[in-house]
């Protein structure tokens, strides 16, 4: 098995200093359980690297932290476990303070997350993922279906997913927004992750796993 | 695409109701808003409407959470009723939190009459908090187009962010022609989304789409043109499609002002944030519009012409491929929180 510094090197992390949790795992507490074996294992397939972006950072609390942390572990988990396995790959956390954030922290329209991703972004090769502390509408998130990879290019170029702290709704939305990115539309059985009420029964299928595979902000097996 | 949260029989006025008093329901906060805003803004006279805007009054006045207070009033923006005017006003005029201003401000620009002009521009002067006196300016300009008062152009504190940035031209060499395309949604369906519906000219329809890069614009507009020349007002509105729930919203608002003997023309989002500028005409009953993007973040420059007799729709102009103006990036979070638990020790 590869080790966790090749592992390391390869989804871009400094390997020194190297915190396994923080920065091979992308997580911002220690309260939820995580396996350092489970992910390097999930390195060996196809995996997407996420910018998890905090809207209003400054209101986040330990409890909002550690709801991003579920919302990680959630995708991974489902991600592994579809029809196809793959990964979530390099996860690293961004902000933007509540000052800078021009209200868009609280969200009332698909408007104001297009314009969210219209105006922000990391310039890395990473899919932006902005958690917003309300989205005020029908839903609880808005993504393009098989979004871009170029971030110079026109357009919506990340997911909008509602927080909602101890809830343990944002983890499914997490992994069903990132789904509409990476291509999927949604699906009306109620056991399938793209079932559009959440939470649902979180399957991908092999056919969406496929499709998912092939989106171009995936990355090859480590 | 989105998702939707909550059980069919929670997603009720009682069940949001219930959700905001902290009591166990499926929904989030924002989900229960969202259903008490809509319950509140299609039938504002029915029992359950009433109930509705009540709830969402209280919530803005008293509820713990700060986010929830703002969303609450985000919620009140939609809704056309003496209730829930007079809730935004109280908060525009004495609360102490700025995002609640910002947010209750913002409700005004939609629910808001020619006199909330002038209080909107008070509670710009009075914010202690930069975007709140920004979202406030904003909203006394957008309400002024709305109810036709007058706008002093050469007043710094009545322009809006980004009127006066500097136009990109369209100078790269990969570039996109701005062309019409047929209605992506039924034109009875091609409507605001509830929060900007007020940002809609009276009896405006849906009169053609076009497309600029991989968006698609759907344009709203009015039937009566002449008008603009004689006040400041709202020409259209363009809307954007979300694919999944087939719904439209509010992508851009088209305000005009008479200048000359035309029309000085600013493209903004439904919250005042400028995105095209240009001038317009109206000769014989046609508006013509023609307008470049300005340098906002994450802006692409574009220079399109509009032109709209007798409710038909024409559209040339050309677009780069790319950005032009950088995106903002957000700043790397350092470790926020002890770890290890809720002691919330802040170190970066």
């Amino acid at each position: 098995m590869a080790s966790l510094r090749q592992r390391a090197a390869c989804i871009g992390i400094a390997t020194s200093p190297l915190s396994v949790r923080r920065d091979f795992m992308g997580q911002l507490t220690n309260s939820v359980p995580v396996s350092l074996k489970t992910q390097l294992d999930r390195l060996g397939s196809k995996f997407v690297h996420v910018n998890c972006i905090q809207v209003g950072s400054d209101q986040f609390t330990f409890n909002d932290a550690v709801e991003i942390d579920r919302a990680v572990a959630k995708t991974r988990d489902l991600y592994a476990g579809a029809g196809r396995s793959m990964g979530v790959g390099r996860i690293q956390h961004f902000g933007i303070s509540t000052a800078d954030a021009h209200g868009r922290d609280v969200i009332n329209s698909d408007g104001e997350a297009e314009t969210l991703t219209d105006e922000w972004t990391v310039p890395n090769d990473a899919l932006d993922l902005f958690f917003v502390r309300m989205y005020v509408t029908a839903t609880a998130g808005l993504s393009r279906v098989d979004g871009p990879c170029d971030k110079n290019a026109k357009g919506m170029d990340g997911s909008v997913v509602e927080m909602n702290a101890g809830g343990g709704v944002s983890d499914f939305a997490t992994a069903h927004e990132l789904g509409h990115y990476l291509g999927l539309s949604h699906r009306n059985d109620a056991t399938a992750l793209m079932n559009p009420t959440i939470p649902n029964g979180g399957v991908i299928t092999t056919s969406e796993a496929d499709n998912m595979r092939d989106h171009c902000r995936m990355k090859n097996p480590c | 695409m989105s998702v939707i949260i909550g059980s069919r029989k929670d997603r009720t006025v009682s069940g949001a109701i219930a959700a905001l008093a902290g009591k166990p329901t499926t929904l989030t906060p924002g989900a229960a808003i969202a259903i008490l805003a809509e319950a509140a803004a299609t039938a504002p006279d029915k029992v359950a409407g009433r109930r509705a805007t009540t709830a969402l009054a209280k919530v803005v006045s008293d509820h713990d959470e700060p986010q929830v207070r703002v969303a609450a009033a985000k919620g009140l923006g939609q809704v056309q009723s003496s209730t829930s005017v007079r809730a935004l006003r109280k908060a525009a005029d004495h609360a102490q939190d700025g995002q609640l201003v910002a947010a209750a401000s913002a409700g005004l620009s939609n629910l808001g009459v020619r006199a909330d002009v002038r209080r909107l521009r008070a509670a710009s002067d009075r914010a202690e908090w930069p975007h709140a006196g920004v979202q406030a300016a904003a909203s006394a300009r957008m309400l002024a187009h709305r109810v036709g008062a007058a706008v002093d152009p050469a007043d710094p504190a009545q322009e809006l962010p980004g009127e006066s940035a500097q136009v990109l031209p369209v100078t790269a060499r990969l570039k996109t022609r701005i062309k019409p395309v047929e209605l992506p949604v039924a034109r009875k369906a091609a409507t605001a989304d509830l929060p900007w519906r007020s940002l809609v000219p009276d009896g405006a329809a849906a009169v053609g789409a076009f497309s600029c890069g991989d968006r698609t614009h759907v344009v709203l507009a009015g039937k009566d043109a002449t008008k603009l020349l004689s006040a400041p007002g709202i020409a259209g509105t363009l809307l954007g499609v979300n694919e999944s729930m087939g719904t439209t919203f509010v992508r851009w608002v088209v305000l005009t002002r008479p200048d000359g003997d035309g029309l000085a023309v600013t493209v903004t989002r439904p919250t005042g944030e400028v995105g095209f500028v240009g001038r317009g005409t109206i000769v014989d009953g046609v508006l013509s519009v023609t307008v470049d993007a300005v340098d906002t973040p994450g802006a692409t420059a574009a220079h399109v012409t509009v032109s709209l007799a007798k409710g038909k729709l024409e559209v040339d102009g050309r677009t780069e491929k790319a950005i032009t103006s950088p995106r903002r990036q957000p700043v790397p979070v350092p470790l926020q929180f002890d770890a290890s638990g809720p002691g919330a020790a802040r170190v970066g």
